[in-house]
């Protein structure tokens, strides 16, 4: 088809549809509507969540839930140690206090909340027991700790 | 023929149209591959912008025990299994597991699920024996959800029977 010689209607003012720039469009739209379309929720974060073997977490739609991440950061060069960094749905938390403030807020609003606990799998053990500390002493009834689902075999 | 009307000893004998040489000249042997670039940029980006790398995740739910203030240890009504987790070296990668008044440590998660599993068909234990994870401060919280998963996992494959339904963390210290 490139190699087409020019036919003579087409030296007498062409009648052909080039089509390639419409399709150009066409994909740059599709794209666009992509991008656009894909939101990423702030409450979930990037966090990498533990891997436990022959895992039993399931896919679960909580009707009311929250989120607590707790994220991992590094405070050296191999990356083995570090702090968390606590974040309650898109809110910063800064210490336990105000952690333990917000959740029984959140009880004293929505009695049947639960709590999602989406923890990085390299954070100390003392970080989240804190934290858990907190949900249990707001009176919270439900926990759920995310983790990665089973590979499937 | 000429429009002119004169002969030319070529038409006579291999006649070409004039229009048709000139087209044969212009005739280009390269194939353009502009468009061809285009699009597959187009089809490359479309691709790598439509999938997702995020793991797919699930949850581990568990119910809290209710406290009023304070959180406080409830005392125990039957004789708690108690699993110890310790932290070994400074390695992300390493733990110790131990069952109290169980000889044999087990060494790894999946030998835990094992044992427990024995431990529902002794006397003295059933399915609402209390599970009580002991984790030491630098545990890493892999290996505490994969110590909950695994004791969760108990029985978890057969179908009409039902492992611990108590499972908890505990808050003090070993």
């Amino acid at each position: 088809m490139a190699l087409k010689a020019p036919s003579q209607s087409s030296n007498k003012g062409s009648l052909q549809v080039n089509l390639t720039p419409m399709i150009d469009c066409v994909f740059l739209l599709i794209i666009f509507f992509v991008t656009v379309s894909r939101y990423i929720s702030a409450e979930n974060i990037n966090i990498v969540l533990p891997n436990p073997q022959y895992s039993l977490a399931q896919p679960i739609e909580l009707p009311d839930r929250t989120v607590l991440n707790c994220q991992f950061i590094p405070d050296s060069e191999d990356g083995n140690t570090g702090t968390v960094h606590y974040q309650l749905g898109a809110t910063i938390i800064t210490d336990l206090d105000d952690l333990q403030a917000r959740l029984q807020q959140i009880r004293q609003d929505r009695p049947d909340v639960q709590i999602v606990v989406r923890a990085d799998r390299r954070l100390e053990y003392q970080y989240i027991r804190d934290a858990m500390m907190c949900i249990a002493k707001a009176n919270i009834k439900n926990m759920n700790i995310a983790a990665e689902l089973a590979e499937r075999q | 023929m000429t429009p002119t009307g004169q002969h030319h000893p070529d038409e006579t004998v291999h006649y070409e149209a004039p229009r048709k040489k000139r087209a044969k000249e212009e005739a280009s042997m390269s194939v353009n591959l502009t468009p061809a670039i285009d699009i597959t940029f187009n089809l490359l980006i479309f691709f790598v912008v439509g999938t997702t790398f995020a793991k797919v995740e699930g949850l581990l739910p568990s119910a809290l025990p209710s406290v009023e203030g304070v959180v406080q240890a409830t005392p125990l009504p039957v004789s708690p299994i108690k699993i110890r987790l310790k932290q070994v070296g400074d390695g992300p990668g390493d733990y110790q597991l131990r069952i109290d008044q169980w000889r044999q440590p087990p060494e790894s998660f999946e030998e835990l699920t094992v044992i427990l599993e024995d431990f529902l068909n002794k006397p003295g234990f059933n399915r609402d024996t209390p599970v009580i994870i002991y984790a030491e401060k630098k545990v890493r919280w892999n290996h505490v959800v994969n110590c909950f998963n695994a004791i969760r996992r108990v029985r978890w494959s057969l179908p009409g029977e039902e492992g611990f339904k108590n499972i908890s963390f505990a808050i003090g210290t070993l």
